[in-house]
């Protein structure tokens, strides 16, 4: 007897609790690599905002880094004016990354596909442009430094070796994904799926289609925009990059690995791809994209779905 | 009888074609129509007229009173009209409850009321959409037509390409529905002796026109008449 697929519903599995519990454990498995773990949260985080606009809503886009570099300076920009304390700056950060979404919403929720991928394009380009001449606010290509963090709490510092970086970026994170797994499971999440899969059937079971895309599309600027802003209070420096295309193609190879739309594959897809990313520059520091690139393709070839739809496939086999 | 429904003169089809014509209807709260017609005589695109899926070329809609003409048809069906579409459009990857769950508006018609009405689907209700047969599939369309709680119910075509004994089944469970008297009903069905049963008032549809109107009953008893209409020229 076959199931519909492993989504995540509004009860928790004891499963769940895994990648949490790992993620606990890395900090004092390996000591060395805090702040490279704060980065794999971090992009774990934008992953995540981009499976709720194209896993959930099924928006394509090329242009998500607009919404985390929105974010990252936002929040960049308030500590280096005298604004230090973490939280209301990553709360600042997702309201500008919001205005931002919704902005662009508008232009992404009623074309096609290729219009989407296009205009989202666009969007990012121009931004990034915006920001490399508006080198007065954000520094340009030097980026923008004298970010100077306030302590979490007003007690802890963010330290060089990632301590605070680590268990901030990790609690964010974890907060965040608990509101995006409601959201999944409530009927507008549902209701997302369901416009992916038949957007004709929508409206006339009372939904509106197009409200709905904002929504979602503004949701995951948002979310997008914390992930940003966590970039740039922790390493305290925000560079052009963080609104770079590179940026935008990462975080879609990461969803596409772990498996878009079941947000348990942001995690696995970013966790995969930058410890990948990490150890093949070290094996090959030449061609280690050659190796990932072998890998993406195998994945979308080999296993529909990225890991986890191939790990539910493999379940069921077994099961049978 | 209240007014509930109205058509006024309405001329709608895709695009620039025109499909139906000069429609005129007026539906009262709770009342059930059989629409009878052959196949191409624009019944499935009357009732997605009064959706608001076609393009409206002359005539007007009135809802509880209201001009709706104009409306969205996400408007539309929140404002209390339920669709149960002639292909079913069930969603592959989510689950029946979620099917449900995701459409759900608060009225008599809970989760709960409608699995009681189909057990079969309570039995399923964590398959997804594309694990089920032909009939779980109608029979998930019509429950989840009736979680967002309408005044009216459009049915096209329910019965089509189900086993007798489901077709049987079903029209005991639209029996129910046309009794509880809550709810009007507009149903499109290629057995007329069917759905001439389950109705008070019949409409024959020729061509794009409604070229008949009056009451289900004589209509069954005068097999003839029905024959002239709907037998294949």
């Amino acid at each position: 007897m076959s199931r519909a697929p492993a989504l995540p519903s509004g009860r928790w599995h004891a499963a769940e609790a895994i990648p949490w519990l790992l993620a606990i454990a890395c900090f004092f498995l390996f000591p060395g690599y805090r702040v490279l773990a704060s980065h794999v949260f971090i992009a774990a985080l934008f992953a995540l905002s981009l499976d709720l606009v194209l896993g959930y809503a099924g928006i394509l886009t090329l242009g998500h880094a607009a919404f985390f570099g929105l974010g990252a300076y936002t929040a960049g920009l308030l500590a280096a004016h005298g604004w230090g304390e973490p939280f209301s700056g990553l709360a600042l950060a997702a309201a500008v990354a919001a205005l931002g979404g919704l902005a662009v919403s508008f232009l992404v929720v009623r074309g096609t596909d290729l219009a989407r991928l296009m205009v989202t394009l666009g969007v990012g380009l121009l931004l990034y442009e915006a920001a490399n001449r508006a080198a007065w606010l954000t520094g340009g290509v030097d980026g923008l430094s004298g970010v100077a963090m306030g302590k979490l709490f007003g007690v802890f510092p963010f330290d060089l070796f990632g301590n605070a970086a680590y268990a901030y970026t990790l609690a964010v994170l974890f907060a965040l994904f608990v509101f995006t797994r409601r959201v999944a499971a409530s009927p507008f999440g549902l209701s997302l799926r369901a416009i992916r899969e038949n957007r004709a059937r929508m409206p006339a079971l009372g939904a509106p289609v197009e409200r709905r895309l904002v929504a979602a599309f503004t949701l995951g600027a948002a979310i997008a925009g914390v992930a940003g802003a966590l970039l740039a209070q922790t390493t305290q420096f925000v560079g052009l990059d963080t609104l770079a295309f590179h940026r935008s193609a990462d975080v879609l190879v990461m969803l596409v690995l772990g498996g878009a739309g079941r947000l348990y594959g942001a995690l696995v897809g970013t966790a995969v791809f930058m410890v990948a990313q990490d150890r093949l520059a070290g094996i090959d520091p030449v061609y280690w994209q050659f190796w990932l690139g072998l890998l993406l393709v195998a994945i979308v070839f080999v296993a529909r779905g990225g890991i986890l739809g191939a790990a539910d496939a493999l379940r069921r086999r077994l099961r049978r | 009888m209240r007014e509930l429904l109205a058509l006024e003169g309405v001329t709608a089809g895709y695009g620039d074609s025109i499909v139906v014509e000069d429609a005129r209807l007026a539906l009262g709260e709770g009342e059930t129509i059989a629409l009878l017609g052959r196949n191409g005589a624009g019944k499935s695109t009357l009732l997605a007229t009064i959706l608001g899926l076609t393009r409206l070329h002359r005539g007007a809609l009135r809802w509880q009173g209201g001009d709706i003409s104009r409306a969205a048809s996400d408007r539309r069906a929140r404002a209390g009209i339920g669709w149960v579409p002639q292909e079913r459009g069930t969603w592959r990857s989510l689950s029946v409850a979620e099917h449900l769950a995701c459409v759900a508006r608060p009225g008599p018609w809970s989760i709960d009321r409608a699995f009681a009405l189909f057990p079969r689907l309570a039995e399923r209700r964590r398959h997804g959409g594309a694990e089920l047969s032909g009939g779980e599939q109608q029979m998930l369309a019509i429950a989840r037509a009736l979680i967002t709680n309408p005044r009216l119910l459009l049915l096209d075509e329910p019965m089509e390409g189900l086993a007798p004994i489901l077709v049987r089944d079903l029209a005991a469970v639209l029996r129910e529905l046309a009794a509880g008297g809550a709810m009007a009903m507009i149903l499109v069905e290629q057995h007329p002796r069917l759905a001439l049963s389950l109705t008070q008032r019949a409409l024959v549809m020729e061509r794009g026109r409604i070229v008949h109107d009056g009451p289900s009953a004589p209509l069954l008893a005068e097999p003839a008449r029905l024959e002239r209409w709907l037998a294949v020229a």
